[in-house]
């Protein structure tokens, strides 16, 4: 009886353990995926697979296990079989830059954290203009073309639009990070 | 080094935009795929900006940019998860719409709280502030071990409220050397060797990387310390096995030295991510950088650890283009005009025009000075004329004139004084061989991105106004071009690589 106690209270213990880490872990997870992947809404749809394969692993999680490196690894997979699957529309990266981009990720998993904070910050300067971009591409998920229509411009000038958005998000975010490491230009 | 130092090809940022926008195409994967894997710096870079894409589809599935947007979800389709979680392929005749994958996206964040809850209700008031997708905590430097020591100190003087130093204390990286005056040796593990001297601001990156943001230092590093990095604002010099000095003076301006040995040292050619120029210095080699123009000048070298030159800010680009930057309308050969306003007397010294690809000139191009009429509505370009053609200067492929970034100068026999009012520079010969910039053309090809493009003001001497004017007829010399960009659609004051000026800001006693 008390072994099975142990063992049950092990299983949640170590179920607590995974959910604490998911939770630490879902951002990253899904930053990795979305770099190994060409196409934002396939990443999306294979880090929910990844997300769900976790959790269904859940139990096989030990408590003190490397959760990251067990995470990466079912996310790693599952990225490979999909590149499979997309070989013939060659829309994917080679296996040497797959290989390349994941064993990089680790360096830049830091300072991709500390981005993400500054990142709250730069999106409090956006235009209501480039909000309402931001809430038609990332919250509606719509395509540029559909951006176009609703809003009666060209494609082309919701691209220069988008264009600008994001390279002044990406300076943005980097020159705070510039300012407060003191290497300011 | 942090990646942040990198400036990415224009051609990786067609490609990052393409991506963002999903119209990559094969071609253009390959050529990713192929930057991506034979450059280590652009395969960093792609990695932040896959950063930034995916924090921004993370925020929006966490916070939405639109708070009335999550008011209106449907109910989760639960079933669809279900069926997901059985079947592990990613199966395309299934795919769902955007909007469906985003609610399904929540609907997995969500479940990740439901089993939350069920498996560890007591560890909801530790997950609460921190629930989807909490902030993550910058690193600290209390964990890190020390890499390097004070070594010297004399006659210094702290700033106020700054931790005080003395000999023997250990430094980690994030470390900060704030001094008013005096001298601080740090001697790194590694064997370099820094003495900051005077009032400096400087801090410590990590074993062998260290910022100086104010004043002066001289650094020693022995042969295995090469690659002892000191960076400054806009420059960073790398060691290559040397005595070296770097001057960071008020205006964040640098001045770099090489007393033995040689180091390679790189300078931003524009603000923001502009590609770097990189020198390499010898003995007796002394480079200053304005970081305001993005010029590099060799100065005299003064011999001595530390030095300090006078650095008078006098003359101004009115409008640059980075350094490599590659035109985008080979097509258009007619006129390209920027509108600006004298607030206060400038002398203008040269002309410029865009040379594509920082190459030497293919074609004969022509750059004028107009003098502008507003018609009483300094707001409404359209009606705008040009009154008189101030100067003109031709920029031949045999005499191309000075390069700077990707712009071609010649100086003006005799400089202009402009007076308070409206004015507009205007370029023309552009085309095959020797294409413009044009922010708003969007190619098939590639796309002209305005991060290329800057202003400078001169400290507000002048105001850069419009939108940008064109006209297609290339045969009428003495059109004004009157066309103008909507505002609405395309809102850039400096959408065209092609005409520019240097002007020197005039002062004039009543």
């Amino acid at each position: 009886m008390r072994h099975e106690y142990e063992r049950s209270t092990n299983r949640m213990g170590g179920r607590e353990q995974f959910v604490r880490k998911f939770v630490e872990e879902q951002h990253c997870i899904h930053r990795f995926v979305r770099m190994l992947v060409l196409s934002p809404s396939d990443a999306d749809d294979l880090f929910q697979e990844v997300s769900v394969t976790l959790f269904e692993k859940m139990d096989d999680f030990q408590d003190g296990a490397n959760f990251r490196a067990w995470a990466y690894g079912i996310a790693r997979n599952k990225v490979m079989n999909y590149r499979k699957t997309q070989r013939r529309n060659r829309l994917v990266f080679s296996q040497e830059s797959l290989n390349a981009i994941a064993n990089d990720e680790e360096r830049f998993r830091g300072l991709l954290d500390e981005r993400q904070i500054a990142l709250e910050e730069c999106l409090k300067k956006v235009s209501p203009y480039q909000n309402q971009l931001l809430v038609m591409r990332y919250d509606e998920s719509e395509s540029i073309p559909q951006i176009a229509e609703r809003l009666d411009r060209s494609v082309a000038a919701i691209y220069k639009a988008l264009e600008r958005l994001h390279e002044s998000l990406f300076d943005c975010v980097t020159k705070l990070l510039a300012q407060r490491d003191g290497t300011t230009t | 080094m942090t990646n942040s130092e990198y400036a990415p090809s224009q051609e990786l940022l067609y490609l990052l935009h393409d991506l963002a926008a999903e119209t990559l195409d094969e071609r253009k994967v390959e050529r990713l795929d192929e930057i991506i894997r034979s450059d280590d710096e652009a395969r960093g870079y792609y990695i932040l900006w896959a950063g930034l894409t995916s924090d921004l589809k993370l925020k929006a599935l966490r916070d939405g940019f639109s708070d009335s947007m999550s008011d209106d979800l449907p109910e989760l389709p639960k079933i669809r998860i279900t069926a997901k979680s059985t079947d592990q392929k990613t199966d395309s005749s299934r795919r769902l719409s955007p909007a469906e994958r985003n609610r399904v996206l929540r609907f997995t964040l969500s479940l990740v709280a439901a089993t939350m809850a069920l498996v560890a209700i007591a560890l909801i008031p530790v997950f609460i502030d921190r629930f989807w997708f909490a902030r993550p905590i910058p690193p600290q430097n209390e964990h890190l071990a020390p890499i390097a020591s004070i070594s010297r100190i004399e006659n210094v003087s702290w700033v106020p409220n700054e931790k005080t130093m003395e000999v023997g204390t250990e430094l980690k990286p994030g470390a900060l050397v704030n001094i008013i005056d005096g001298l601080v040796e740090i001697t790194f593990f590694n064997g370099a060797t820094v003495v900051l001297d005077g009032r400096c601001h400087f801090k410590l990156i990590s074993a062998n990387y260290c910022h100086l943001q104010k004043g002066a230092l001289a650094a020693h590093v022995p042969d295995g310390a090469a690659g002892f990095t000191v960076t400054a604002p806009g420059s960073r010099i790398v060691d290559l096995g040397t005595e070296f000095s770097v001057v960071v003076d008020e205006n964040n301006n640098t001045i770099a030295q090489v007393l033995t040995g040689k180091v390679r040292a790189s300078f931003r050619s524009g603000s923001g991510d502009g590609t770097l120029v990189t020198r390499e210095m010898n003995a007796g080699d002394a480079i200053q950088y304005d970081i305001d123009i993005s010029r590099i000048d060799r100065v005299e070298f003064s011999g001595a650890p530390f030095f300090k030159l006078p650095i008078e800010r006098t003359r101004f680009a009115a409008y640059s283009t980075k350094a490599g930057t590659r035109g985008n309308q080979k097509d258009f050969r007619g006129r390209h005009g920027h509108d600006f306003v004298v607030l206060s007397p400038v002398m203008i010294t040269r002309l410029g025009a865009f040379d594509s690809e920082s190459d030497g000139l293919h074609r004969t191009l022509v750059v004028e000075l107009w003098s502008r009429d507003e018609n009483d509505s300094p707001d409404d370009f359209e009606d705008d004329l040009g009154i008189k053609k101030l100067v003109t200067i031709e920029f031949s492929p045999e005499e191309p004139g000075e390069l700077v970034m990707s712009d071609r100068f010649k100086e003006l026999a005799d400089p202009i004084f402009l007076k308070p009012g409206a004015y507009s520079i205007v370029a023309r010969g552009y085309g095959d061989r020797e294409p413009s910039g044009n922010v708003t053309a969007y190619t098939d090809e590639f796309t002209f991105g305005i991060g290329r493009l800057t202003t400078d003001d001169g400290e507000g001497a002048i105001r850069f106004v419009g939108t940008g004017r064109f006209h297609g007829n290339e045969t009428e010399e003495n059109d004004f071009p009157r066309d103008i960009h909507d505002k609405q659609e395309f809102p850039w004051v400096n959408p065209f690589a092609a005409g520019t000026f240097e002007f020197v800001p005039v002062d004039v006693k009543e």
